[in-house]
């Protein structure tokens, strides 16, 4: 704002003394009100963040809240994390890229995926697994991805370490 | 003031205030000490569980004040004060004052249990709900119609650890560069069971490094997390102060300096605010404050004409009305008069928020 818009002298035909008058009545008006203000602030609620990130807010709501946010920069912060939150989820993967599987059930798929690889790539097996074995696994695996996450990425990042462990 | 209280509390109080002050301030004082602070007390205790005893007083001191405060502005029939159930309002009040408190004390926690929570809603893979035992559950969604022995226990008797270690979750990198969805889905995949809600806050945190920096306990005690955070500038410490002590921080500046600054700050208001505030600005005894303005200098009629989004002639018409009262404001510009209030109630927050922060010249 540009604070030489500001008139500060009083009008000419209001003597000093009278000025005087009028501004400690004005202060002690203001000073209730503030105090007021001070004691009537609420303390956000969770559900008017996500309504004010949702854009549900109507039109007087929504107002209030921008005025609140122009005067409080941690509420700000945390309304600008609310809605990069709420754009990472709008373009967050599809629900299959999830597909659900514990700790051991990753196991198995490893040894079933590293198989059905090499299998592919014509190369015998001499020892450890045996084409039934595979079979049934990869059953039991696609039983089992109807009910339980595994993440896609851990195929792609070429590494079973997270499978073992 | 309304027509009817249906809250036998409230209208036992109602009709006190209706005889004489001293039967006004016994039935106050009764409803207050033997309704009020106790439900305070459940609300407090259970939403700041662990919290030192001193902290959790100075809490409940102030949501009392606060309370007597509302109750009195009520009972003399304050149209700002709206309370149709005794006790729902005392609940909100004490959860307002946890609530605040949580936000000064602990930030990075608030705001990370906030982040949760709207991913858990709003994310279609995911879902919070509430367990059996009323605690919240969250979880894959495709979890929650599904039966999980001892999924309402807490982790200290599932003999499952709390929090897992980055490589318990394939992470390739710091859990800081994982985006929020990807690192929670991460940790429930992991614990492949619903977890009680409380304990994917302590998760994510742990593997974020949030620790809020210990400020200044209330109650004079050395509330450290143990890892060496530097306390807080007076700054967020008067962030924990109950706005009751903060009352009169604005004061800071004096006089001309006051008005100044304050009329400044009203200039920025949402037009709005500005008509919800000055065309009701009043003092006490209810007489119009407005024109003042216009004596001190501050400023003008037609300025004012501007502020309000009126000509000119239409506040000319309006002047020796003043102050309105919110059925008419709301009437002229097309509001409900609870809008008009609530738009007054933020005007005057903001103002004080403001300045609260300002500080006068010769302090820097």
């Amino acid at each position: 704002m540009n604070r030489s818009n500001l008139r500060s002298l009083p009008t000419p035909q209001t003597s000093p003394a009278e000025v005087a008058l009028v501004e400690a009545e004005l202060t002690a008006v203001f000073d209730g009100l503030l105090a007021r203000g001070e004691r009537d602030e609420e303390s956000p609620t969770y559900e008017l963040l996500e309504a004010a990130v949702d854009g549900t807010l109507d039109p007087v709501e929504a107002e209030r809240f921008t005025s609140r946010l122009a005067g409080d920069p941690a509420l700000q912060r945390e309304f600008d994390e609310l809605l990069a939150l709420r754009d990472q989820v709008q373009r967050s993967p599809a629900t299959d890229r999830f597909a659900p599987r514990t700790r051991l059930e990753r196991r198995w798929l490893g040894f079933a995926a590293a198989a059905v690889l090499l299998a592919a790539l014509g190369i015998e097996f001499r020892q450890g697994l045996h084409q039934p074995d595979l079979d049934s696994a990869s059953v039991a695996g696609a039983t089992q991805r109807q009910v339980e996450p595994v993440f896609a990425d851990s195929f792609e990042g070429g590494t079973t370490a997270s499978w073992s462990n | 003031m309304s027509a009817t209280v249906s809250d036998p509390l409230l209208a036992g109080l109602r009709a006190a205030a209706g005889r004489t002050p001293a039967e006004a301030s016994e039935a106050l004082g009764r409803l207050l000490i033997e309704e009020a602070a106790p439900l305070l007390w459940r609300t407090i205790r259970s939403q700041l569980s662990g919290v030192p005893t001193a902290d959790q007083e100075e809490v409940h001191s102030a949501a009392l004040l606060r309370l007597t405060e509302k109750l009195q502005q009520w009972s003399a029939g304050d149209p700002e004060v709206e309370i149709e159930s005794f006790r729902a309002y005392v609940a909100a009040t004490g959860a307002n004052g946890c609530r605040a408190w949580l936000r000064a004390r602990h930030p990075e926690r608030t705001r990370l249990q906030n982040q949760l929570r709207y991913l858990l809603r709003h994310d279609p893979d995911l879902a919070l709900w509430e367990g059996r035992d009323g605690g919240m559950l969250c979880g894959l969604a495709t979890w929650r119609e599904r039966t999980f022995e001892g999924a309402d226990r807490p982790e200290t008797t599932t003999g499952v650890s709390a929090t897992p270690q980055p490589r318990d979750l394939a992470l390739a990198g710091p859990a800081q560069a994982i985006p929020l969805p990807d690192l929670v889905r991460r940790l429930l995949l992991w614990r492949g069971r619903p977890w009680a809600f409380r304990d994917l806050q302590t998760a994510v945190a742990d593997l974020l490094g949030i620790r809020d920096r210990p400020l200044l306990s209330l109650s004079g005690d050395s509330e450290g997390d143990g890892h060496g955070g530097e306390r807080e500038g007076p700054e967020a410490q008067a962030r924990l102060d109950p706005p009751e002590t903060r009352a009169g921080a604005h004061r800071e500046l004096e006089g001309r300096q006051f008005l100044t600054a304050l009329w400044l700050e009203v200039r920025e208001l949402p037009v709005g605010q500005r008509r919800a505030l000055l065309l009701n600005l009043r003092d006490d005894q209810g007489r119009d404050r407005l024109a003042l303005l216009t004596l001190t200098g501050l400023a003008t009629r037609s300025e004012l004409a501007h502020l309000l989004d009126l000509s000119e002639k239409e506040l000319a018409t309006l002047w020796g009305d003043l102050p309105l009262d919110d059925r008419t404001i709301a009437r002229r510009f097309d509001l409900t008069p609870r809008q008009v209030i609530n738009l007054r109630k933020s005007a005057r927050a903001r103002l004080a928020r403001r300045l609260r922060t300002q500080r006068s010249p010769a302090g820097g």
